[in-house]
């Protein structure tokens, strides 16, 4: 089964964006994506394997369009400025600057709406304004920006220019917390992977509510919330779209419905050799695969279902986005309410 | 040389075990198995309980392409990790040796999944009987494709993988004809993998387009088989693949290759596999043993290795140090030692296989279908430095939960006179032995050291382990 419904909400199925490429268009084991005016869709690419002109440019912000426009390049591997070596996640603030955390370097790194440089903040520590591993990173509706320093098991908060303001948590709450988003109150979410649960918060850092969806969430890497409050977990560990009520109850979930991009089916077009073939092969999971495999290995074979889902997000109209690390695409879902 | 320390016998028995049947041992270790001896040990490796390591989802949130693994670290660094975090070594070491004699690389494959997934079956089947572990490799998709058994039509053969299973994976040349060789792909018609023309697409252009790559599966296509009679090895029926296994796993000259295998991977190095057929096993005796438990017990792999660690063969000090160390004993006994990945996974662990490579073991991508000759084809002018430069940046780098933790225990011990020293270094380091010659090499730099008081305890300890553990017996098991 690929999906599961409540009476009164499901998501439906719209398109998927994006296939592999290590330069340009195209993601590489993405990890985190934003969401801008315009429909753009800002894709972090994670993966440092060197190819083959030995250093691996596919660590870099891919900027594109919900129409499959791509726009652009920000970023790239490396210990300099604007570049990253383990890059975790992507933010923009409101005048769509692109904010990049790298959890090797223990920086944000801020480039223009453009992807030019202009600065970077942070450095190895335990202290405030200090990181061990930034992860997750989010502005709220004041330009404040919340980064999961996710080796302190805390959640800082920073200005636009990296100002520290304050921070909460501590080990005995968090389990090397990743992703982190805010609803429209200004309330955060927190992924607290290693607990299996979605932690709501206050502004001021109070916890307000524990989420696990009746104890279904398995390492949740990725958060979302509509503004109705629905709240989208990517429950990596179950490689799993689930949505939760804004009171935390389970109320749809999916394996995913990937089709052909736009881009993948133009790399297609033009290689005969590999598309006769694939379009003859059985790319799903039917076969006779042992039953007790993990959801992750049942993913491996399969061509629709998520395969290394890390991240969520939702724009202005509720659409859903579903970031697949090692599909190296995004699915996108309109809700039906 | 005069040891002031007295090691038990027992002690260095069971360190001599865990270098053979796993990589090596932490003092603490040691000291645990110790406690409940060999014997006890033996089964414990065998048979592991509560076995733990570190999780995939921690080592993939950190090294994402170690799930997809589409370039050249995932897969291979993936396997580092299990090998130095599992407290149940003896898994891994089994899936070393099988991926160093059923030899598949990753190169023709052009993407890991395959090959990590055949690891993973190595792993699994590794130590039950050999004919479900011949079933199991003939049904591995990484080797249908690395030897063409999805060319292998009823119409038109394919004798690539027969032919490497008779030869290489179960009885060795001289044992079977050519005609066998050419029955024996008759069976294995039909054994193919899903979408192979869509594999082999993507895998000879090396392409990733347009969403990676997929896992692959098995597939028997019964109307591909070659139904027809056949003569195998003397016998005569409509053989299938699991026949021909069945007929291969009951011959002489099977039991004999296996034996003669983990006498060489565990026992004491042998001449490369392509002259076994020439020269005469080291222990005859002990491979002879060995037939026998195989014969007994059903062609099972754990009791034939249960056979050799207890027996008085292995335990006899004219074994221990009888092996060139592989790079990959080497690399991962240092990482375990160090606790290199004790706070978790590293953007370094890459050099870990880098290190491998360069010493001259690429795993995941065997020189041959031979594999590895190992022996002292590992050790040159060249990858020796590689050896020796490893260790002692390992070593020197305080910074590893492992080093930090031997260093402190050491420096407590600065005040023992130099042999006493030296042998407390050896002990921590797992009960290693070492040659009186380089025993005095060692005692000369401590005395110096020690006197003129230019190392401090830190230095003087770091100083120390480094030495030892670039010494010719360090790469030695």
């Amino acid at each position: 089964m690929i999906t599961a419904k409540s009476k009164n909400f499901s998501l439906k199925y719209k398109k998927t964006i994006g296939f592999s490429g290590k330069r340009g268009r195209g993601f590489f084991y993405p990890r985190d994506l934003a969401i801008g005016s315009n429909k753009k869709m800002y894709v972090l690419n994670r993966s440092h394997e060197v190819d083959s002109y030995g250093e691996p440019e596919s660590v870099r912000v891919v900027i594109c369009d919900l129409d499959d426009g791509f726009h652009g390049v920000a970023g790239h591997f490396g210990e300099k400025d604007g570049q990253f070596i383990w890059a975790t996640s992507v933010a923009l603030d409101s005048e769509g600057m692109i904010y990049v955390s790298c959890e090797y370097k223990n920086t944000i790194t801020v480039f223009d709406p453009e992807g030019n440089f202009q600065y970077k903040w942070g450095k190895y520590g335990t202290g405030d304004g200090e990181f061990s591993g930034p992860s997750g990173i989010r502005f709220d509706q004041n330009d404040n920006l919340w980064v999961v320093d996710h080796k302190n098991n805390r959640i800082q908060q920073y200005d636009k220019f990296g100002n520290y303001n304050f921070s909460f948590g501590d080990s005995k709450l968090f389990n090397l917390p990743w992703g982190i988003n805010l609803d429209n109150q200004g309330n955060i979410y927190v992924a607290d992977w290693g607990n299996n649960r979605i932690l709501k918060f206050s502004t001021d850092g109070n916890l307000i509510s524990e989420m696990n969806g009746n104890g279904i969430l398995k390492n949740p890497s990725g958060v979302a919330v509509d503004k109705n409050g629905t709240i989208y977990v990517a429950d990596s560990g179950n490689e799993t779209l689930q949505v939760l009520s804004p009171e935390g109850e389970p109320i749809f979930s999916t394996r995913g419905q990937a089709t052909m991009s736009q881009w993948g089916q133009e790399f297609l077009d033009v290689n005969p050799d590999e598309a006769y073939p694939r379009k003859s092969s059985d790319l799903e999971y039917n076969l006779d695969i042992p039953k007790n495999s993990s959801p992750h290995t049942i993913s491996s074979y399969s061509d629709k279902y998520f395969w290394g889902l890390t991240a969520v997000a939702v724009d202005e109209d509720s659409r859903v986005y579903a970031l697949e690390t090692n599909r190296h695409r995004v699915q996108i879902f309109d809700p039906i309410q | 040389m005069v040891t002031k320390k007295k090691v038990t016998e027992s002690k260095y028995q069971i360190a001599h075990l865990l270098r053979r049947a796993g990589f090596g041992s932490t003092l603490e270790e040691l000291n645990h198995y110790e406690s409940v001896g060999y014997k006890k040990t033996v089964d414990e490796l065998l048979t592991p309980t509560d076995v733990t390591r570190m999780p995939d989802s921690l080592i993939m949130r950190y090294h994402t392409e170690t799930s997809a693994t589409m370039g050249p670290y995932g897969g291979p660094t993936e396997w580092i990790y299990r090998m130095v975090s599992t407290n149940a070594p003896l898994s891994e070491k089994i899936a070393l040796f099988w991926h160093t004699i059923f030899a598949t690389s990753v190169t023709k494959l052009s993407g890991a999944i395959p090959m990590k997934r055949q690891i993973s079956m190595f792993r699994d089947n590794g130590l039950n009987s050999f004919d479900n572990l011949l079933i199991s490799l003939s049904k591995d998709p990484a080797m249908i494709y690395w030897l063409d058994n999805w060319t292998n039509h009823k119409d038109e053969i394919n004798e690539n993988y027969g032919r490497e299973l008779l030869e290489l994976f179960s009885m060795g040349v001289g044992n079977y004809t050519e005609t066998d060789v050419k029955e024996c792909a008759r069976a294995f018609t039909g054994w193919t993998v899903v979408n192979g023309d869509y594999i082999d697409a993507q895998a000879s252009k090396c392409s990733f387009q347009p969403y990676g790559r997929y896992a692959w599966q098995f597939q028997y296509l019964p109307e591909d088989h070659d139904n027809g009679e056949k003569t195998f090895l003397g016998e005569t029926g409509n053989f299938t693949g699991e026949d021909i296994v069945r007929i291969i796993c009951k011959q002489e000259a099977t039991a004999t290759f296996i034996s003669r295998h983990i006498c060489n991977f565990f026992l004491a190095d042998e001449v490369p596999v392509t002259q076994w057929p020439y020269v005469k096993p080291n222990n005859p005796k002990l491979i002879e043993k060995l037939k026998k438990v195989y014969f007994e017990t059903d062609y099972n792999i754990k009791e034939m290795l249960r056979a050799l660690f207890l027996s008085e063969e292995f335990k006899d000090r004219s074994n221990f140090y009888k092996k060139v160390k592989s790079p990959s004993e080497l690399v991962i006994s240092v990482t375990r030692l160090t606790d290199k990945f004790g706070n978790g996974p590293r953007l370094d662990a890459r050099n870990i296989f880098l290190a491998m490579v360069n010493m001259g073991q690429h795993i995941y991508n065997p020189p041959t279908v031979e594999g590895w000759h190992g022996g002292l084809e590992w050790s040159d002018t060249g990858t020796l430095v590689e050896r020796i430069n490893f260790c002692s940046e390992q070593f020197g780098n305080t910074e590893s939960p492992g080093v930090k933790k031997i260093i402190d225990s050491l420096v407590a011990k600065y005040d023992e006179d130099p042999l006493d020293f030296i042998d407390s270094c050896m002990e921590t380091l797992g009960s290693i032995e070492i040659g009186d010659e380089t025993k005095k090499t060692l005692i000369s730099f401590a005395r110096e050291h020690k006197s003129e008081g230019s190392l401090g305890p830190t230095n003087y300890a770091k100083a120390m382990m480094q030495l030892i553990t670039t010494t010719r017996e360090y790469q030695l098991c």
